[in-house]
């Protein structure tokens, strides 16, 4: 039996080998990697980088010369991640130019991710060096169940000046949140008509027409139900199940049929639905003025990070002005309120310690997360 | 669980019934066993592990993770089916998995037949056509239908106002999903009648003709029943197969309102914090489901016999259509042209127009619309490359391993007296009664846990694929192996070959054709298979189905998703080709 295994293994090993032998000549790292550099490069232009000293970036030191070195040495840092694809790719393409270490990606939707991370992690066979998780009840289950570590990172301490960005003594980072709103096909739907304000969404004239995804999909858009209910008004669900939404259970499909225009109008992360937007896709985004809804990403070193200089100087740079920046450009909101103001494109979302920012809170989400979506599902007759 | 898809006739030694304790007969006990039990344990190893940490987690309180077994018994996780929803869920799985069984034994039962044993213009196209749905992951498939169907803006609806019909094709709805899932899962029932019509030996029909009767009666007295292990087995496959999917329910059925039981378990299992015991608890109505779905089977073709391949060269008549002859070729193309040609076209369509929003077919050829560059730059690109490099290695690795494994189970449960036959085929049909997205986890925990560092390795992904697919693979080899006479191969041994000399020389050339279905069958089902290696895979060992996964739920890479689904299929041509090629030689 461990025979055949073995031979199992050997012999795709030896196929692999062969195949990778073949496909040799096409060139390492210049077809993808490369797409994602220079996206990376359009999204925000290069700061300013120093590394004759540790690593100085925009003035900002992000590792000094003994971790710097330690981490070159290492070559790359593992990173299992939950954020969308495009923005995981890009990001890990920004670090790999900034800093000069690569990044071995693993990405994979929260619950799967963790489900993956909690297996590894008992089996004593967690390999990534950093982990971030969009839902920070699952966080709190990594930092329960030790898999997250405590590391001070170098920009320490401003972040404890700074409400909600240091968790349990930095065991784990809240780097950045996700801003949720909602958009339009600008090809069926006119600038005039468009809507403007979440209000505008009730109008009659969008009964059919709309998109969701429910709210028990993940913490984002539980998140967003709760903010229509708190900020929008008691019956802000009522009357936009009255509009007969379509509903999605995930955000990739919601997004599909909004370009092809099968529904004209969706509410929707902004982040994803921006880079849909970049890559070609006819759809505006709106910053309503009435606020947007925002909530937790959390990132930590796990054990391996914690020997890793590689995943530290990750985890020190996704938390420096940099890093800060490049998550605002990407659409997040920077949990650092001094990372100067960073346009998305056209958009300029509101800071995270603006008024215009509603956060979901972990307490929230533990303490009523299950309450709110039983009350959605059956505000909109969804079953779940 | 015994399923049994025949009971092998009685004939041949028959074990001597509890002989007295001795030497001999305890010798002979330990022989009788001694192969099967290899089989029993490598089986048990590879099925029963994953599977029991799914039954652990249906009945305890928390998910059996490694380092965190509750091994407290609960059987409250089965209140979840209770809820009304659940209830609605399950009558809209059974009501499109009876549907698009029908529709699919219907549509690919027909194809072989008109294939196989008529003179239909251009058979071999026609083979192609039958096979073919199966180069489309029904994942792709649906994807496609649903840029096609929508309705609102799908193409078939853009289409259809603009030469000022009513646009009315709506695929997110019952009769879309019935009619998605009977085309991509056709080539099941295909190519198992297929095999069937084409191995039977014309013996008993030409004594039927001989004694009078006329070309219908003999299809209906003589060819048709002859079929029948393969038409009811790959019902069967079909029907539980189109039961657990999820990919295909989670893009038309969702958007529709429509809910299946997988739908349902993937929402659990997403829900926060994941719902996983509960969703276990589903799955294990599933499983009774498949088992009552078997047992009737059972029932129906149990103590007959349906031997019908000799050593005899076999010449089958082809039966004339008639005037039935160029009807019967449109109806196929027809069937070619919904289930592959319109949705390539839309994915042509997709990965070339410069913005998806259309709304009318002129649209694309305004200048600068339509530009398929995307998909020169798909192919260079090196994660495009690794991704195929990757799923082809385990395909071939884990198609080569369950055809081998599939024949040895098949072999010792039909061909010999060995002890613990039904065990082996009862546990080879085990993975079919657990939907993927459960049983997906239950193979991360097994090589999490397992000693042998296999996980993390392409390795891990064959071998889970050859667990998955072990039904399959068993189906495909046990109705060829019904089919094929067992006396040419006893008659070698008599004439002094060693056992295992006359199967490789007299059975294995005997059913290359049913080895050679079966090991495109699972060479197809690896290289679509999504949701089990959504589980295992990581960085090093994504495989192109994950790729193209990946590419579509981030939504905006749907020009890229679309250049890449095609390629996918385009490979997935290629590979099945290969091997017919070769087997025709």
């Amino acid at each position: 039996m461990k025979k055949t295994t073995r031979n199992l293994a050997v012999a795709a090993v030896a196929a692999v080998s062969l195949t990778l032998a073949a496909c040799g000549g096409s060139g390492d790292g210049s077809g993808a990697g490369a797409g994602a550099d220079s996206a990376a490069e359009e999204i925000l232009a290069m700061p300013e980088i120093d590394d004759s000293d540790g690593l100085v970036i925009d003035g900002e030191e992000v590792a000094d010369a003994d971790l710097l070195a330690a981490a070159r040495e290492e070559g790359s840092v593992a990173w299992y991640t939950a954020s969308g694809a495009e923005s995981a790719e890009v990001t890990a393409a920004r670090f790999e130019a900034e800093t000069g270490i690569d990044v071995d990606m693993t990405r994979m939707p929260s619950g799967k991710l963790s489900e993956r991370v909690l297996s590894e992690a008992g089996a004593g066979r967690l390999e990534a060096g950093v982990v971030t998780i969009t839902d920070p009840v699952l966080a709190e289950q990594f930092a329960d169940e030790g898999v997250y570590t405590p590391y001070e990172v170098a920009s320490y301490d401003t972040l404890t000046g700074m409400d909600g960005v240091v968790w349990e003594d930095g065991l784990y980072y809240a780097p950045y949140y996700s801003a949720y709103s909602f958009a339009y096909n600008d090809q069926a739907v006119g600038e005039d008509d468009a809507p403007k304000d979440w209000d505008d969404l009730l109008d009659p004239k969008w009964k059919g027409k709309l998109g969701i995804v429910n709210a028990g999909a993940g913490g984002t858009v539980q998140g967003l139900a709760r903010f229509q209910e708190t900020k929008l008004g008691d019956d802000y669900w009522e009357k936009l199940a009255a509009q007969e939404p379509r509903i999605f259970d995930t955000t990739s499909v919601q997004l599909e049929a909004l370009a092809r225009g099968e529904i004209e109008v969706v509410t929707s992360g902004f982040n994803s639905t921006y880079g849909a937007e970049v890559a070609g896709a006819p759809i505006t985004l709106v910053v309503p003025p009435a606020g947007v809804s925002g909530t937790y990403n959390m990132q930590g070193l796990t054990e391996a990070g914690a020997d890793s200089a590689a995943a530290k100087v990750f985890q020190n740079w996704t938390m420096s002005t940099a890093g800060q920046k490049f998550a605002a450009a990407q659409g997040f909101v920077p949990s650092r309120t001094d990372t100067p103001d960073t346009p998305v494109g056209d958009y300029q979302l509101p800071a995270a310690d603006s008024d215009q920012f509603t956060l979901y809170t972990p307490q929230e989400a533990k303490e009523i997360g299950a309450d709110v979506v039983s009350r959605w599902n059956r505000a909109f007759g969804y079953s779940g | 669980m015994a399923a049994t898809l025949v009971e092998a006739p009685a004939e041949g030694p028959t074990p001597s019934p509890s002989a007295p304790e001795t030497p001999r007969a305890r010798r002979s006990v330990a022989r009788r066993w001694l192969g099967s039990g290899l089989l029993i344990a490598f089986l048990a190893f590879l099925i029963l592990v994953p599977a029991g940490f799914v039954l652990l987690a249906s009945m305890t309180d928390s998910v059996p993770r490694p380092g965190n077994i509750s091994l407290s018994p609960t059987l409250g996780n089965f209140g979840v089916l209770g809820v009304p929803e659940v209830r609605q869920a399950f009558v809209n799985s059974m009501v499109m998995a009876i549907a698009a069984t029908l529709l699919a034994g219907l549509i690919g039962g027909t194809l072989a037949f008109l294939a196989a044993r008529t003179d239909i213009r251009l058979p071999k196209l026609v083979y192609l056509v039958g096979l073919m749905p199966m180069f489309l992951p029904s994942y792709v498939g649906a994807l496609a239908w649903s840029m096609l169907g929508s309705p609102n803006a799908g193409l078939l609806n853009i289409g259809l106002r603009d030469v000022g019909l009513p646009a009315f094709v709506n695929m997110y709805s019952m009769p879309g999903l019935v009619l998605v899932f009977a085309m991509y899962y056709a080539p099941y029932t295909f190519l198992m009648v297929h095999a069937a019509l084409s191995l039977m030996s014309p013996d008993l029909e030409e004594a039927a003709q001989i004694h009078g009767s006329s070309t219908r009666t003999m299809l209906r007295r003589i060819s048709f029943p002859l079929a029948l292990p393969a038409v009811l087995g790959s019902a069967i496959l079909t029907f539980t197969l189109i039961f657990e999917n999820f990919p295909v329910a989670q893009v038309l059925g969702t958007p529709g309102g429509v809910d299946t039981l997988p739908t349902f378990i993937f929402r659990l299992l997403n829900a926060t914090p994941s719902r996983g015991n509960e969703s276990a608890a589903i799955a294990v109505v599933l499983v009774a489901v498949v088992i009552i779905a078997t047992t009737l089977q059972n029932r129906v073709i149990a103590k007959r016999s349906f031997t019908t391949v000799t050593g005899k060269g076999v010449k089958n008549k082809k039966i004339a259509l008639g005037r039935w002859r160029t009807p019967a070729l449109l109806g196929v193309l027809g069937f070619f042209t919904l289930s592959i040609l319109l949705p390539l076209l839309a994915l042509v369509v997709t990965a070339g127009r410069a913005t998806p929003y259309m709304t009318s077919i002129g649209d694309l050829f305004q200048p600068g619309a339509f530009d398929l560059s995307i998909i020169g730059t798909v192919l260079q690109s090196s994660s495009f490359l690794d991704a195929t490099g990757n799923s082809v290695v385990v395909s071939l690795v884990a198609a080569t391993a369950g055809t081998v494994l599939a024949f040895l189970c098949g072999y010792a449960v039909y061909r010999t007296t060995v002890s613990g036959r039904r065990l082996i085929e009862g546990i080879s049909m085990v993975p079919l009664a657990i939907p993927a997205v459960v049983l997906g986890m239950g193979l991360l925990w097994t090589w999490l846990v397992m000693p042998i560092p296999l996980y993390g390795t392409l390795a891990v992904m064959a071998v889970a694929f050859v667990a998955v697919q072990s039904p399959q693979g068993f189906r495909g080899i046990a109705s060829s192996i019904l089919q094929t006479d067992r006396d040419l191969e006893d008659s070698a041994v008599m004439l002094g070959a060693s056992r295992t000399r006359a199967v490789l020389a007299v059975t294995v050339p005997l059913m290359k054709v049913g080895l050679l279905s079966t090991f495109v069958l699972l060479l197809m089902l690896s290289m679509r298979e999504l949701t089990v290696p959504l589980f295992l895979y990581t960085t090093d060992t994504k495989i192109l189905s994950i790729a193209i996964y990946d590419a579509f739920e981030n939504g905006g890479a749907l020009r890229g998703a679309a250049a890449m689904s095609l390629l996918y299929c385009v490979v997935m041509f290629v590979l099945s080709y290969i091997p017919r090629r070769l087997a025709n030689r």
